[in-house]
């Protein structure tokens, strides 16, 4: 199937990865079997006896052209690995694009570029918006196109943890979640479908213009704090994924960015609050 | 539905025959390319691959749009990977100049450092460089000073190395992230065929315009200890470290007089006659090297009957796949097989039965 501007094949004779796909990405167009695709990707069970010792729990493995791209995970996962599995596969092998941890949001004529490590709340935020009738671009892998520094949507379920699921099926009921795995690295993990809308428009590269560094503060009513120029920069490099591999040209390209972009911080932590403050402030 | 068999879908050799001859890429359909790509990640030629196709300007017009972003992209990577060495090296000689010892930079270290054809577009997952066994402590010592960190041995762990292994824990840095291995010997001490780092040492080369205390081995040994890495055991790179054979075989032949004759006697005072074998036979079958009959003879003698085939087999399955995404037995078998034959030699079995005796008596 196609994500984004990728053509994906997954190949996987684990049971239980068809229903959660099929609930998740039901909207994602299928491609040509016989065109050419850009990963191919193979999950698949490990074998019990690995360097020498008996496994107690069945595993899988993610793998790309043969490699394996992540750890070993427990077999019952698999799905949750998928989502994993693909966004490192994507991060190492797609140097046409400058990448940075953020989500990244559309409405109207504000793009706005989210970045952030597990704990900021981007994910958080990003499904909040996405929610509330903003565009999912992506809600983990920003992509700059390096010709033309616009923003290629990657967009996926968005994978929400532990605090941040409890607090967006409260604020959002009608949200639809696939499985949930418990007692994963990062906690509780589930994933949200991507709306229709959004999918459908995967193909619609658009200029980013606003970066914004989302800080989930508790208790904290929705606040914008400036940042500099230079700040903001180090922030979003810090974000890089393969930054440094792409040496000048990711460099300039992020500078230009930031040089026309407005770049605030958000406090944010009631998530109906924040949204209505978002779209305002972002204005 | 069906995907339609070309003749390129279980063509083990497209890599290989693309970067002996990129014409034969022009004509590649959809699932050709999308093979092609596969052997070259797999075998992580996928930089070098593109500088080849793109000395084609008319080859490199006609490349599926599709294909090309995946090309362009591996670019980058290789130019990266040649900076980080080169960064490396320099920030090491600079850190350990004041030991006065001498770096001998290995591999891929030394094929950047010294500008080689075989350098453009390889990728390396760390930097290798050598020292004398006797400085090995204070070379330690000096790492750990400056910002790299090494892997937290454990008492037994730290013994089994310092005895044993022909290389320090990996070293990492903590702010730039780069990998290094310090070895003092380009085999472990308890391989049989450990040569005599002294006398490695002696023949090592300056650096021509490097910085002071940079060497690399001599063109010979550089040759020999990529053949006795891959040799041994380490197919991961299998292919890559071929290409770097074919490419330094022609290279140091056109560069050095009598070169052919040297580097046979120099693989029997190292004790290396059957890699070099291994080597010179399988450059001449798949990649073309004109190596002359002579060149590992005296391994040929040595080593037991039928030991060249049998590699062949091993070979082909674990450097060769014809499509490293769908692994068939016969590949699983071949790696398992060289996998085996790596540890063993490495440590001979009744040794690591002494080892795990100790381990569990005294520690």
């Amino acid at each position: 199937m196609r994500v984004g501007p990728f053509s994906v094949r997954l190949r996987s004779p684990i049971p239980g990865m068809a229903p959660v796909l099929l609930r998740l990405y039901p909207d994602f167009p299928l491609t040509d079997p016989a065109g050419f695709v850009d990963f191919d990707c193979e999950m698949k069970p490990r074998s019990r006896i690995t360097h020498g010792k008996w496994q107690k729990e069945p595993q899988g493995m993610f793998y790309l052209d043969g490699r394996p791209m992540i750890q070993p995970f427990p077999l019952a996962w698999a799905p949750a690995f998928f989502e994993w599995g693909l966004n490192n596969s994507v991060s190492r092998c797609s140097h046409r694009f400058l990448i940075l941890h953020a989500a990244v949001a559309a409405r109207g004529e504000i793009v706005a570029v989210m970045p952030g490590l597990s704990g900021s709340g981007k994910s958080t935020l990003c499904a909040a918006l996405v929610l509330s009738g903003w565009r999912l671009l992506t809600d983990e892998l920003a992509l700059f196109d390096l010709e033309s520094g616009r923003i290629a949507p990657f967009c996926r379920p968005v994978s929400l943890k532990e605090g941040s699921l409890d607090v967006v099926k409260s604020a959002f009921p009608h949200a639809v979640f696939g499985n949930y795995y418990e007692g994963t690295h990062k906690g509780l993990v589930g994933h949200l479908r991507p709306p229709t809308e959004s999918v459908a428009a995967m193909d619609d590269w658009v200029t980013p213009n606003r970066l914004v560094f989302p800080a989930y503060t508790a208790g904290s009513v929705p606040v914008w704090e400036e940042v500099s120029k230079a700040q903001a920069f180090m922030r979003a490099a810090w974000n890089g994924v393969n930054y440094e591999t792409l040496g000048r040209r990711g460099f300039d390209l992020l500078g230009d960015f930031v040089d026309r972009s407005d770049c605030r911080v958000f406090r944010f932590s009631a998530l109906h609050q924040a949204v209505a403050a978002f779209g305002e402030g972002a204005s | 539905m069906a995907r339609e068999i070309t003749r390129e879908v279980g063509d083990r050799f497209l890599l290989l025959r693309v970067l002996k001859s990129p014409r034969e890429a022009a004509d590649l359909s959809i699932p050709g390319w999308e093979l092609l790509l596969r052997q070259a990640r797999f075998a992580r030629l996928l930089p070098r691959l593109t500088l080849e196709l793109r000395e084609d300007d008319a080859l490199w017009s006609r490349i599926p749009d599709p294909v090309r972003p995946h090309l362009e992209g591996a670019l980058g990577e290789g130019a990266r990977a040649a900076v980080t060495i080169a960064w490396e090296l320099d920030r090491l000689t600079k850190t350990l100049a004041h030991l006065e010892v001498p770096l001998v930079a290995l591999k891929g270290a030394a094929y950047g450092a010294l500008g080689l054809p075989s350098s453009p577009g390889r990728l390396s997952a760390d930097v290798d460089f050598m020292v004398p066994q006797d400085d090995l402590d204070r070379v330690r010592e000096t790492m750990l000073a400056t910002g790299w960190i090494t892997a937290t041995e454990e008492d037994y762990e730290a013994f089994y190395n310092r005895r044993w292994m022909h290389e320090l824990p990996l070293f990492r840095h903590s702010v730039r992230g780069t990998l290094v291995d310090v070895h003092h010997n380009i085999l472990p001490p308890s391989n049989r065929a450990c040569p005599d780092a002294g006398l490695l040492l002696r023949d090592k080369r300056p650096v021509p315009g490097g910085p002071d205390g940079l060497f690399t081995l001599s063109p010979g040994d550089m040759i020999l200890h990529s053949a006795a890495h891959l040799f041994f055991g380490e197919f991961h790179s299998g292919f890559r470290d071929l290409m770097d054979l074919d490419r330094l075989f022609q290279l140091f032949a056109s560069r050095e007089e009598g070169f052919w004759e040297s580097i046979e006697s120099r693989s029997v005072a190292l004790g290396l006659e059957g890699p070099l074998h291994y080597a010179a036979v399988f450059c001449r079958e798949w990649w073309g090297t004109p190596v002359p009959a002579t060149v590992g003879r005296a391994g040929r003698a040595k080593l037991p009957f039928g030991a060249t085939s049998l590699m062949r087999r091993l070979l082909l399955g674990a450097v060769f796949p014809p499509d490293p995404g769908r692994t068939t037995w016969e590949d699983r078998i071949a790696r398992w097989s060289l996998f085996a034959r790596h540890h063993a030699l490495r440590m001979p079995f009744w040794r690591w039965v002494g080892n795990q005796w100790e381990k569990r008596r005294s520690f």
